[in-house]
């Protein structure tokens, strides 16, 4: 069985994003890049708490608590979520 | 100095619209004082209808007519009205402004132009060389100048390409025959050579500048969000991306430009930014660059004036979404203009009134069809109509996307709100538009889509428990009216064209023998195409199979004139009011773009025979065609509101409140219209903060405060 994927300790959304969170729903404006995203309820949940420089394991926490799954299934799904922020440029490791 | 006034032309505001409309708003927007006046070649050009923008108008000959003819028509303007400069914005005419600059200087006529020698060099067929010299990544671009060289590319290409005609025009190719047609068919419109480039996946990005002597002054970066299947941006938003710009200085520096200009990229996937076109103008999207603080076509004023202009770049987050608008007047405003004469003023007193008077309960209304892009869904316009009253009822956008691009235009919705797409496999359609009706107060609902009529007829009880008002057919008249079976309402006394269902790729060989060329194939449940051979048939039918799914239909081309008629019918099936229009202004896509209202019994006749016949409830739209001699044939009926319907509140016949009137269960006395109404299309790229955007997309609604 291989070790689940290392998250890093600290992301944030890049400057030049302009994001929009609510309760269901999220929305993220690359204004470099012009690109758009849509966020589901736990991305919005999980970038807000990026946003605000929460560190990984305090996300990983808070998800666990509020959408009551299993941590190995939030760890899953905020690996998934933060690896591809940081793909499309929308986020960056500021402490790995 | 007195009153500068200043020459604008392109005013083809269709599909692919021509830039002077767009920058007719960017001059206004500098300097209110500015005068301008249309340099339009016909009274077909929808931009020259923009009330509160032109001050005055003349016709200049098409670019066909060549340089000669363009300097004796300026000479006679010059002669009997002001003009201090000019800015053309069609490619096609281009080198005749340049042509004839000597002539503009002597008739004191500033403008601010590249030489030839730059506008040759950014050819679509020599941009590779520029690329070269300019450092800029660009497609492998072959030019195909013969037919016999089409056929032999055709068989050696790597697919998807793009096929460009010379001047504007493309479209992508999968096949070989595909390959053949398209290239056939550019050939056909702009002549040979035809280019093929292959199909580079990415993200596009425009830059539009205006440069003086090599320096570029000011520019704007959009990133396209939405475009047509042209490829045309529809909707885009403004970033800050500094290496788009300084590619663009490059550009500019390399050809010495001078003047408007646009340069297009698509951000490949393999991490290179392709530059894929160089436009010799200002874009159609310049009112964004304006909006989003550099105002281009002011800055071409100013240099063509002399005057000294501030270097700037837009600044990101604006959005655009382009939305055709239409506008009404009482007779074609145009009609008084000559090939010898400018005429002031000739707009505003013929603009039409659209405002209704209304007494009692005007209530809340939800619309749905917001969608008012190239092809555009009929809510807008439905809504404008119940705008129109005074007073109106609070209008309610209900929406399945958060780019259709009637959300963004202001002074229209009291809300729009976000619904679920009718097929998600989650279901919770139903719940979710009765929640949002409800939530928003809402006592009558109007459908405008294709898709949306048979789910709220299928709703109708449910919605009316929850105390919303349709108006809608009943299934079975929905199901008599749909296009596979509308040829069974000649049982019915109707003219239709003779039609040939076709299921499969057997049946469509059977059909491309038995039907006379051209004729015209169409989807089951929208898109139509005439073809006039065998290859084409194949790619068209190949291309609305891919959409649509079969059963496709081929169906009998009928010449003649062609009409629009929609009217509203009660609950006993009788018409209380019809709208019929002359279509006049049509687009190469076959879109109608401008027409006339126009008595005509035999087609309001038609409307009543047809609402009673099939037992129909609720607005519909006959598209008719009249042959000079067979005389009128239905070609189509759609179960709701056309989308030039604002044209019947500037008629007098406000279709779209009768409709809510009788859903509500009020009585309502038959319309009257008023024959010789003239209205016209524009697209018109309304423009806000990206921020709109986000609230509708977050918050699944958005309100009277972002309005």
């Amino acid at each position: 069985m291989s070790a689940p994927p290392r998250l890093p300790a600290q992301v944030r959304l890049v400057d030049s994003v302009r994001p929009r969170f609510g309760p269901d729903r999220g929305f993220l404006f690359d204004e470099r890049s012009g690109r758009v995203f849509s966020l589901n309820g736990s991305g919005a949940f999980a970038a807000a708490r990026l946003h605000e420089r929460r560190p990984i394991a305090e996300v990983l926490a808070a998800m666990v608590e509020t959408f009551e799954v299993d941590e190995p299934t939030a760890h899953r799904a905020l690996t998934a979520f933060v690896d591809h922020l940081l793909r499309e440029g929308v986020a960056e490791v500021i402490d790995g | 100095m007195g009153e500068i006034w200043v020459g604008v032309t392109g005013f083809y505001t269709t599909e692919n619209p021509h830039p002077g409309l767009a920058v007719m708003r960017a001059l206004r927007r500098a300097d209110p004082s500015w005068r301008i006046l249309a340099l339009t070649w016909d009274r077909l050009s929808t931009g020259a209808y923009a009330e509160g923008l032109v001050d005055a108008h003349a016709f200049i000959p098409y670019p066909a007519a060549g340089p000669r003819p363009l300097l004796k028509r300026i000479e006679a303007v010059v002669a009997a009205h002001p003009l201090d400069a000019v800015i053309p914005t069609v490619d096609a005419e281009l080198p005749h402004w340049l042509a004839i600059r000597p002539g503009l200087r002597r008739l004191g006529v500033g403008s601010c132009l590249p030489t030839m020698t730059a506008l040759r060099a950014r050819e679509k067929r020599r941009l590779p060389a520029l690329g070269r010299l300019a450092g800029l990544a660009v497609p492998d671009t072959l030019v195909l100048s013969t037919a016999a060289a089409v056929a032999h590319a055709a068989g050696t290409r790597k697919y998807p390409q793009i096929v460009k005609g010379t001047v504007v025009d493309s479209t992508v190719v999968h096949t070989p025959e595909e390959f053949r047609v398209a290239a056939w068919q550019l050939a056909a419109e702009w002549g040979y050579p035809v280019l093929a480039q292959p199909l580079i996946a990415g993200e596009e990005y425009d830059v539009a500048g205006v440069a003086r002597r090599g320096e570029l002054i000011e520019a704007a970066v959009m990133k396209k969000l939405a475009v047509t299947n042209k490829g045309t941006a529809w909707a885009g938003v403004t970033v800050e991306e500094p290496h788009f710009v300084a590619l663009l200085r490059r550009i500019v520096a390399e050809l010495r430009w001078d003047g408007g200009i646009e340069a297009e990229f698509i951000a490949g996937a393999d991490g290179h930014l392709y530059c894929f076109e160089i436009n010799p103008r200002l874009p159609s999207w310049v009112a964004l660059a304006c909006d989003a603080g550099v105002n281009l076509p002011a800055a071409l004023v100013q240099l063509a004036l002399g005057e000294d202009v501030e270097p700037g770049v837009a600044r990101p987050g604006r959005l655009f979404a382009r939305a055709l608008v239409e506008h009404t007047f009482a007779g074609n405003p145009l009609a008084a203009l000559t090939e010898r004469t400018v005429r002031r003023g000739l707009l505003p007193a013929a603009v039409a009134t659209a405002s209704t008077p209304v007494v009692g309960r005007v209530g809340t209304v939800a619309i749905t069809g917001l969608n008012a892009a190239d092809n555009p869904s009929a809510g807008l316009t439905v809504a404008r109509c119940l705008r129109a009253l005074a007073p109106a009822p609070r209008l309610i956008g209900l929406t399945h996307e958060v780019l259709a691009t009637g959300i963004y235009v202001d002074g229209v919705w009291d809300e729009v709100r976000l619904l679920p797409f009718p097929s998600r496999e989650d279901g919770g359609y139903v719940e979710a538009l009765i929640a949002q009706c409800r939530d928003a107060g809402t006592d009558c609902l109007i459908p405008t889509l294709d898709i949306d009529v048979p789910i709220v007829a299928w709703m109708a009880d449910r919605l009316a428990a929850a105390g919303i008002a349709t108006l809608v057919p009943p299934a079975a008249a929905l199901a008599a009216a749909a296009k596979v079976r509308l040829p069974e309402v000649v049982a019915r006394g109707f003219r239709v064209p003779r039609t040939r269902p076709i299921s499969g790729w057997a049946e469509l060989e059977t059909a491309i023998d038995e039907m006379t060329m051209p004729f015209v194939l169409k989807g089951p449940v929208a898109d139509a195409k005439p073809v006039r051979s065998a290859e084409e048939a194949h790619v068209v039918a190949r291309r609305l199979a891919a959409s649509w799914g079969f059963p496709l239909l081929a169906q009998e081309w009928i010449a003649g004139e062609e009409y629009g008629v929609a009217a509203v019918a009660d609950r006993a099936h009788r018409i209380v009011g019809t709208v019929v229009v002359r279509k006049e202004i049509r687009s190469p896509n076959g879109n109608t773009w401008g027409g006339t209202t126009v008595t005509d019994r035999t087609l309001e006749g038609l409307a009543a025979s047809f609402a009673e016949a099939l037992g129909w409830i609720g607005p519909f739209e006959l598209e008719v065609i009249r042959h000079p001699r067979r005389g009128p044939f239905v070609i189509e009926a759609n179960p709701r509101f056309p989308a030039w319907i604002y044209l019947s509140a500037g008629a007098g016949a406000n279709l779209p409140w009768a409709a809510v009137r009788l859903a509500r269960g009020e009585r309502v006395s038959a319309l009257r219209t008023r024959p010789g109404t003239f209205y016209v299309r524009q697209a018109w790229d309304m423009t806000a903060s990206v921020e709109r955007m986000a609230a509708l997309s977050v918050e699944g609604k958005v309100g009277r405060d972002v309005f």
